[in-house]
């Protein structure tokens, strides 16, 4: 479905009801182009023969057969990171907690993954700060395992797993008649104000403890006021369809997967948010590849030694699946014009392809594989093959952040790593 | 006495310790101090030898070597198994001197008894053996360690055992003793074998007790009680008689549960089960709208954890999504509002709707600021869009309001605490027991303050724990204890097993719910959950399971009774349930089932395998059974630490394939599905099958133990809460001297303090809850409006679009007042866009005795009901008629 920008601007206009909160974009592009951010996750670690790319700097290749091989196809649009460590994190548990937060509650990040200390920083006039989308992320519930974006220490953000329910929360109330959709807002407004009461009247009866709670909800109700507020820009496109209703049937895996990298896409396109990321999965994936023959879990291949040919064969497989996804994603971003600037999605959006462990056999975190992807006004010189020989991966991230224009200079523990990737930034 | 800190020797150690297996990260590392407290005083060398027995170039030869199996394959749909590890790190190796000492046959090295029982009741069997002793013993992973345990039973092994362990108590590394840095992942050197144990978790606590009295910060005294059971019986006199440390002492009696301190004030988010429950009660019917809801944090396995329940963005939408569409149902299809409408004002019909479900989604009567708080966003939508799309919106709201989407448990402030209200009793009583909110009669029963007394308040657990939605309740604790629910989802190979369909799996997830509520029905006690032959099995699964279908009756789910043949003994372990949730997608798999009675029936947590380990398991040779593929585990010591714990009981299960049916042969290879149970002393046993299995479990007070715990924390929702935890251990001891009838055992969860009282250690701006009030009526919610008084003049033009609202309002002026009486005049205002026939509500103050311009053609107590007559009756939109009364008082 195409939203109609002409159509929406002027419904929203012609509510005084919202005309305190809805910035219309009517005076055209802003001064400098938006900076956005993609996290891409997939489980399990890697097999580091299988995943290197052949070559030097500029003169690299991957080999048939190999994890990143269908990386070819956007070679000059990408830099592989050979050779980052998690200090201080071993294992499925520790690699999923430090990947995105650098590990530790200290230093300026405060223990925010990089998707939402992104978010906040940028804090830019969308309706959404972040989305936090996810495939089948969910059967076992919320943990450490399970989860990758941190609001702050030790509190993780749950991915939505349901293209309808990301339909919904996106573009669910933008369609019909343009005076219901004010209607439908100042309602859901004066339904929050009401609560805003509820809340502090039981706030007083609490103790410090337990306050975070109402502290929590208040701080969901003034998100959700955004999303009700912002304005969104128009001549953006987004899928109608929501997909199998069995969200967590593992066959349903790819089809999910695909509408939320849509999604995703739409969310950027209709400049809903600048910061979003998708988790495949989550570490000790159970996913079982059955669309290509296996009849194993994901972390079961993952597991197996190099002498066991045939099953490392098969994680590879697997792997070039993630990736084919992954080349995909960065496709679409670049066949998608950017609302707020010339040229793609891509050009102004930073893309961290990332993973939880280094040896899958191993369950270390070194060596830890990542991709970076961008377009032409990526701050980062792409096509390039980077051999790091084991940085901790705080550097990265605070890449990462000046590549977006933050100015911070560590990201998680500064006691592990302070400032860039000289060879980034 | 104790021998102790006899303090000989204090030496500072400078010890480069080495690398973590594989890792050579620290090559760089500051060397840092060991100061040993030595006990002893001629033992000159204790950690002095350094054997520097294993290094990193032997595990990176084993990592790379083994490639067909060395190791643990992780668990696919539970967590991490694990591989305990190497202590390669340790670099000293047990003194020689140590060794020929115990040979030659020392006793303790305390000769203080409360050390001694310490050891042997909490210690040992909770701890040391069977989260230390797999690797810390000779021939294993940290055989060379400073700490190596023996696991013969002698009476020796146990002496040398309890000296091993004091001895590595008085280790400090920065002021703390190793046994506490080292397993807790603290140590500057990291422990070989991982993080194993948290701060927060009994066994830290049982290890830092015992820290605290090798270095005498716990004096020995024969009246002191260490925290929790003592009730080991060893002779003080014959410390040779360890065996029977799992007798409890006859004369011991379990702490008496009404004394025992209560847990602390809670606001506990509503489980999405809890939601769905109270959903159903407002809407009659179910709905599976909460499926939808984003997963929530699961804590130890259980998702109704207070402290994890918290509200998201995405979760605050999702409520909000839902709630619009429920309030919509409630407006447009609550059969009770839609009856009053044709009879009633719109307000008034409002107000007795909000009343009654208020009280159901709140659990408790709304305040009269709240009815109010809702009655004025009514009021304000009603104007603009019509009373039933107000009333969707205040429901809307409701449904989103934080007293309804959270349990308050905080209660009212007392002398020391503070004592929950009635409602929040009724609602613990409720939600503890049957998982769904307060009934009428238990809301009644708060309202009369009558769940005061323990009588009372057992007279109604008992009620609830019969009602169908208790029993079920037990039901869904077990799935939860043992993760059943992901049956439904577990991914299995179709192309080996076709006839696992999604009815099987459900059939197979209900035959257990079924089967726990009739366990609870018909008194069972613990033991049956192990060795019950009862089950309840659909006609599909009965032919899957390749059991002839029972005759007897069916159920509203299509399942009947059957008493399980010889091939399915053992109660819960060999349902379905069980048995395929715990498989792989194209295999058995006795680590999974291993871990399963390891983790969740022993409790006894494993830790992940440990970094660097090279954890590739089995190569499928088709030449071997399932269980021969594992054999690997047993003989290389780098596995066997661990998976000691696992393997052999997983072997057990061996006669189950991958979706739970029987098989007597694993493809063409017989089947060995002998076991044992090794390092947890009291449960140690060797079987032949799940039968034997199942009555081993039944028997071992670490499993009943094991099951109070989880029964607390899934009827508690809180892990390991250190205000509660007395109470759990209580309820522990209480289970152990019982004949461990369920229900017996549940009703004694309602005998402690915290169902009534709670403890708040911060000052609470408003520690006392509101008290009740009689609730306003229609007249009054109108006149509470804040901006009633400028009503009359308010003729927005906004106003208009609602077809049919029946909106009055009044304005009443006191024209005189003299000592005995007084008149009025009240206008009453059409504020809808239709013409109506008036008629309101309003409250008198002494007795009427004139009245003009309008009628009362009903009196109830204070309150008139009052009508136009036949010229003003009838009022057009927007206008306005005046009538006046007065009264003597």
């Amino acid at each position: 479905m195409q939203l109609n920008r002409r159509h929406f601007l002027k419904g929203l206009a012609a509510s005084s009801l919202l005309a305190p909160y809805s910035k219309v974009l009517a005076n055209g592009l802003p001064a400098s182009a938006p900076k956005r951010l993609a996290v891409f996750f997939s489980p399990n670690g890697t097999v580091h023969r299988h995943w290197r790319p052949s070559g030097t700097t500029y003169q690299f290749g991957f080999e048939a057969g190999s994890i990143l091989e269908p990386l070819s196809a956007i070679q000059d649009k990408v830099i592989i990171l050979d050779g980052i460590n998690f200090v201080n994190a071993t294992n499925h548990e520790g690699g999923m907690a430090a990947m995105l937060t650098g590990g530790g509650a200290g230093g300026v990040t405060g223990g925010k993954s990089i998707d939402q200390y992104v978010a906040t920083e940028l804090n830019a006039s969308t309706r959404f700060r972040s989305l936090e989308l996810g495939v089948q992320t969910s059967p076992w519930g919320g943990s450490t395992q399970t989860r990758m974006s941190y609001a702050s220490s030790g509190s993780h953000l749950t991915p939505d797993d349901r293209p309808s329910s990301v339909y919904e929360r996106l573009f669910g109330d933008l369609s019909g008649d343009q005076t219901e959709v004010n209607r439908l807002r100042a309602r859901r407004l004066s339904v929050l104000d009401l609560l805003r009461d509820d809340i502090a009247s039981l706030n007083r009866r609490l103790g410090s403890r337990e306050r975070h709670k109402m502290t929590a909800h208040l701080e969901s109700f003034r998100q959700m006021e955004l999303s009700l507020a912002e304005s969104v820009s128009g001549g953006c496109t987004y899928p109608t369809d929501t997909g199998p209703t069995g969200t967590n049937q593992n066959e349903n895996y790819p089809e999910v997967g695909n509408l939320q990298m849509e999604f995703l896409i739409s969310a950027f396109a209709c400049d809903m948010t600048r910061v979003g990321s998708l988790q495949w999965s989550h570490t000790v994936s159970p996913t079982v590849f059955t669309w290509l023959g296996h009849g194993e879990g994901h972390h079961a291949l993952s597991h197996y030694a190099d002498g066991n040919t045939d099953g490392v064969a098969r994680f590879v497989e697997a792997e070039r699946w993630y990736a084919q996804q992954f080349v995909h994603f960065i496709q679409r971003l670049d066949a998608t014009p950017d609302p707020l600037a010339d040229g793609s999605l891509l050009d102004n959006t930073i893309v961290l392809w990332s993973k939880e462990m280094g040896d899958s056999r191993l369950h270390d975190c070194n060596g830890v594989p990542f991709v970076l992807a961008g377009g032409s006004a990526s701050p980062f010189e792409l096509g390039r093959y980077l051999q790091l020989g084991g940085v901790p991966h705080n550097k990265l991230l605070t890449s990462v952040c000046r590549g977006l224009g933050l100015q911070n200079n560590s990201f998680g523990d500064p006691n592990v790593a302070a400032g860039t990737l000289p060879e980034l930034i | 006495m104790k021998i102790l800190p006899s303090i000989s020797l204090i030496f500072a150690l400078s010890l480069f310790f080495g690398m973590g297996c594989g890792s050579h990260d620290q090559d760089s590392s500051e060397p840092f101090e060991v100061i040993l407290i030595d006990t002893k005083p001629h033992d000159e060398a204790t950690a002095e030898e350094d054997s520097e027995s294993t290094d990193s170039p032997d595990t990176d030869a084993q990592t790379e070597t083994d490639d067909d199996g060395t190791s643990s394959e992780d668990s696919e749909d539970n967590s991490e198994q694990n591989d305990i590890t190497d202590e390669s790190s340790e670099v000293e190796a047990e003194d020689s001197e140590d060794e020929a000492e115990t040979d030659a046959g020392i006793g303790h090295l305390s000769d203080c008894n409360d050390d001694i029982q310490f050891f042997q009741s909490e210690l040992w069997p909770s701890v040391l053996a069977p989260r230390c002793a797999g690797c810390h013993q000779a021939g294993s992973l940290a055989q060379d360690s400073r700490m190596v345990f023996r696991i013969d039973s002698t009476a020796q092994a146990e002496t040398d055992n309890f000296n091993a362990a004091w001895v590595m108590a008085l280790y400090l590394e920065e002021d703390e003793s190793l046994l506490l840095r080292k397993p807790s992942g603290h140590s500057i050197t990291p422990h070989g074998g991982g993080t194993l144990v948290s701060e927060s978790s009994p066994e830290y606590q049982r290890l830092s007790h015992w820290v605290q009295r090798a270095l005498d910060i716990t004096p020995c005294s024969d009246t002191e009680e260490p925290e929790g059971d003592l009730s080991g019986t060893s002779d003080p006199e014959d410390p040779s008689d360890e065996n029977d440390l799992a007798e409890p002492d006859p004369s011991f009696n379990p702490p008496i549960l009404s004394e025992l301190p209560p847990g602390r004030r809670l606001l506990r988010r509503l489980s999405h089960s809890e939601y769905d429950a109270s959903i159903r009660v407002i809407l009659g019917e179910a709905t599976d709208a909460v499926a939808n809801l984003a997963a929530d944090n699961v804590v130890n396995g259980y998702s109704n954890n207070a402290d994890a329940l918290v509200v998201s963005p995405l979760l605050a939408s999702q409520y909000a999504e839902l709630a619009e569409e429920l309030g919509s149902r409630v407006a447009y299809h609550n059969p009770d509002y839609q009856t009053c409408m044709t009879s009633e004002s719109a307000a008034a019909c409002f107000r007795t709707l909000l009343v009654d479900l208020g009280r159901v989604l709140f659990r408790r009567p709304l305040s009269n600021e709240e009815l109010q708080r809702y009655f004025n966003l009514w009021y304000g939508i009603a104007i603009e869009d019509g009373e039933q799309e107000a009333t969707r919106w205040a429901f809307t709201a409701i449904l989103q309001s934080p007293h309804f989407l959270y349990r308050a448990e905080l209660g009212s402030q007392v002398d020391d605490g503070f004592a929950l209200t009635q409602y929040e009793i009724a609602s613990q009583l409720a939600f503890n027991l049957t998982g769904l909110p307060p009934d009428d009669a238990l809301l009644q029963a708060a309202g009369q303050n009558t769940l005061v007394s323990s009588e009372e308040l057992m007279s109604e657990a008992a009620r609830l724990i019969e009602s169908e939605a208790g029993k079920a309740h037990f039901g869904h604790f077990l799935a939860a204890w043992l993760g059943l629910e992901s049956i439904e989802t577990v991914a299995r190979n179709t192309a080996l097993y076709p006839e696992f369909t999604p009815g099987i799996r459900t059939d197979m997830l209900r035959q257990t719910l079924k089967t726990g509520a009739t366990w609870l029905e018909r008194d069972a006690a613990f033991e049956d959950l192990f060795t019950s032959p009862l089950s309840f099995v659909s006609d599909d699964l009965a032919v899957f399971y390749g059991l002839e279908p029972p005759t007897t009756d069916w159920d509203s789910h299509g399942l009947r009774e059957i008493l399980l043949p010889e091939t399915y003994p053992a109660g819960l372990l060999s349902h379905g349930s069980v048995l395929a949730t715990y498989a792989k997608a194209s295999a058995s798999s006795p680590i999974h089932r291993g871990v399963l009675v390891r983790e969740r029936i022993l409790c006894q947590e494993l830790a992940p395998p440990p970094p660097n380990l090279d954890t590739s398991p089995p190569a499928v040779d088709p030449s071997q059974s399932t269980r021969e593929r594992y054999s690997e585990h047993a003989s290389n010591p780098a596995c066997s630490s661990c998976h000691d714990l696992i393997d052999p009981i997983g072997f057990g299960f061996e006669h189950y394939d991958a979706v739970g049916r029987w098989r007597a042969a694993d493809g063409v290879h017989s089947i060995d599905a002998s076991g044992a149970i090794l390092y947890s002393p009291r449960s140690d046993a060797a079987f032949d099958g799940l039968a034997e299995l199942g009555s081993h479990l039944a028997q071992s007070p670490d499993v009943a133990a094991c099951f109070i715990q989880q029964w607390s924390e899934y009827l508690y929702g809180l892990h390991h809460d250190d205000t509660l935890e007395p109470s759990v251990q209580a309820l522990k001891e209480h289970f152990a001297s019982s004949n461990k009838n369920l229900k017996e055992t549940l009703a004694r969860f309602i005998e402690l303090p915290h169902l009534k009282v709670r403890i708040e250690d911060d000052t609470v701006e408003e520690p006392l809850y509101p008290t009740n009030e009689s609730p306003l009526t229609v007249l009054e919610l109108l006149q509470g409006r804040p901006d009633f008084n400028a009503e009359p003049q308010d003729n927005d033009d906004d106003l208009g679009n609602g077809e049919d609202n029946g909106i009055l309002t009044l304005t009443q002026t006191e024209a005189s007042r003299w000592n005995s009486g007084a008149c009025f005049d009240v206008m009453v205002t059409n504020q809808s866009t239709v013409e109506q026939t008036w008629r309101v509500e309003m409250p008198f103050e002494g007795t009427v005795n004139n009245l003009w311009n309008a009628e009362i053609i009903q009196t109830q107590g204070n309150t008139a009901t009052v009508i136009g007559l036949s010229w003003n009756a009838l009022l057009a939109p927007q206008a306005s008629v005046t009538f006046g009364y007065c009264v003597t008082f």
